[in-house]
């Protein structure tokens, strides 16, 4: 992008009403440009004048310490910040990830199995392929190699008897770059699924603490679905996985681990 | 800000005791709930740590450059739970009232800001709003409207420019 395209979006950009895209295309010239990130602050400082000027509400009482306490968790155990980088290479290998997926892994299962051993068999392999497309398309990736980023993956199992989903789920916990979580499911029955749709994918932490990955809305032909985010909090926190149906029962759960305990399920 | 990086205890809840209320008061307006504003507010907090090397005093205030965060983290998580659909702004109308606290930098700010809102019409009021709380990009405002696209970058980009001039040296540091 040039000046005169980056320009045309910092007002937007101010208002936080880019799409994540082009608000990292956006960063990325702002990070060398100095004319354009003065203009930049400015709108900033603006726009932030309506956060401002909302009539104050009263936090509870005990959130202080909760802050403190996480600032100091985080600050004592991790090294201190960088400058960031390396995010749009996270962002080409999430993308490659999702590329793949786009092709319907999940389908590795669809039409070929008509015995509830086959279905299971086929889901294990579908939970293999899985992890491998890990290894391949994200794990060999400079950042998960970087040796101050930490990778926690994980499988996902389900608690009903018979079931033939499965997942696998993964974080990356980084100290120069956002951290990010690919959450994959497959092995649903697609036409049974369906009413059961969306699901909603959380990490869970110390405490009770939820984050949202997001909403997986529809599946494909094999029952299968990928879900990828970035986040600007610290996830090395954050270890369980939930997948809940749109009622919000548990449909899938895991824990992830750090990488060198990742194993694949047995055949 | 040094402080905030070692995770000093002092200087984190001396950034608390300016900007806490404030990033927790956004956080309410724009995702609804006081759970929903807590989780936020810390990770305000979490992402200021973690990016505290790069802020710039130089270059933009302390205040400003947590309300981005605070406003941009709240969006993207409205933009998660909603899918493809535009974040909601969610008004929270019974907002219990503080007493006996002394924060005057934190009345001054507020009253800089009612001061510098107060230069726009109520139609610029609205359309930056819009775009602010409910994350309309020009476009979504364009189409809504019926009028050009140009025409509503215009008027965002006059209406912002406005408040910074309102802005310009009323602001506390």
């Amino acid at each position: 992008m040039n000046c005169t395209a980056v320009r045309d979006r910092l007002t937007e950009r101010a208002l936080g009403a880019v799409p994540v895209d082009d608000g990292l295309a956006l960063d990325r010239h702002l990070a060398w440009c100095a004319a354009c990130r003065k203009e930049a602050g400015e709108l900033d400082r603006a726009a932030a004048t309506f956060a401002f000027a909302l009539a104050p509400a009263e936090p509870a009482p005990d959130l202080e310490d909760r802050v403190v306490e996480n600032v100091q968790a985080v600050a004592t155990k991790r090294p201190l910040p960088v400058a960031r980088r390396g995010r749009l290479a996270v962002t080409l290998a999430v993308a490659g990830m999702l590329a793949v997926s786009g092709l319907g892994w999940g389908a590795v299962m669809a039409g070929r199995a008509a015995r509830f051993e086959d279905l299971t068999r086929a889901a294990r392999q579908g939970q293999q392929d899985a992890i491998a497309l890990f290894r391949e398309e994200v794990l060999n990736s400079a950042e998960f190699k970087d040796p101050d980023n930490e990778v926690f993956l994980g499988t996902l199992e389900s608690d009903t008897r018979g079931a033939t989903a499965a997942g696998s789920a993964l974080t990356l916990v980084s100290p120069t770059i956002p951290d990010i979580a690919i959450v994959m499911v497959n092995g649903f029955e697609a036409t049974a699924a369906k009413g059961a749709l969306p699901f909603r994918v959380f990490l869970t932490g110390e405490g009770g603490r939820r984050l949202r990955v997001g909403r997986i809305k529809a599946l494909d032909t094999g029952g299968g679905a990928i879900l990828s985010t970035q986040f600007e909090v610290d996830l090395s926190r954050y270890v369980g996985v939930e997948v809940r149906d749109k009622d919000g029962n548990l449909v899938l759960h895991g824990s992830v681990s750090p990488r060198p305990s990742i194993t694949t399920p047995s055949p | 800000m040094e402080g905030l990086l070692a995770g000093d205890d002092v200087a984190v809840r001396a950034i608390y005791a300016r900007f806490g209320r404030p990033v927790y008061t956004l956080g309410l307006r724009l995702l609804g709930t006081r759970e929903a504003a807590e989780e936020l507010t810390q990770d305000v907090f979490l992402t200021a740590w973690r990016k505290a090397a790069r802020f710039d005093a130089t270059r933009g205030r302390l205040s400003t450059w947590l309300m981005t965060i605070a406003h941009n983290l709240a969006v993207d998580r409205l933009r998660r739970e909603t899918g493809v659909t535009r974040p909601t702004l969610v008004l929270v109308d019974e907002v219990p009232e503080r007493a006996g606290i002394d924060e005057s930098a934190v009345v001054l700010e507020r009253d800089a800001a009612i001061r510098a809102l107060e230069s726009l019409s109520d139609a610029e009021r609205r359309l930056l709003a819009r775009a602010y709380f409910r994350g309309l990009t020009a476009r979504e405002i364009a189409e809504a409207d019926g009028i050009p696209l140009g025409t509503v970058k215009t008027r965002l980009r006059a209406a912002l420019i406005k408040v910074r001039r309102a802005n310009e040296g009323k602001e506390p540091s």
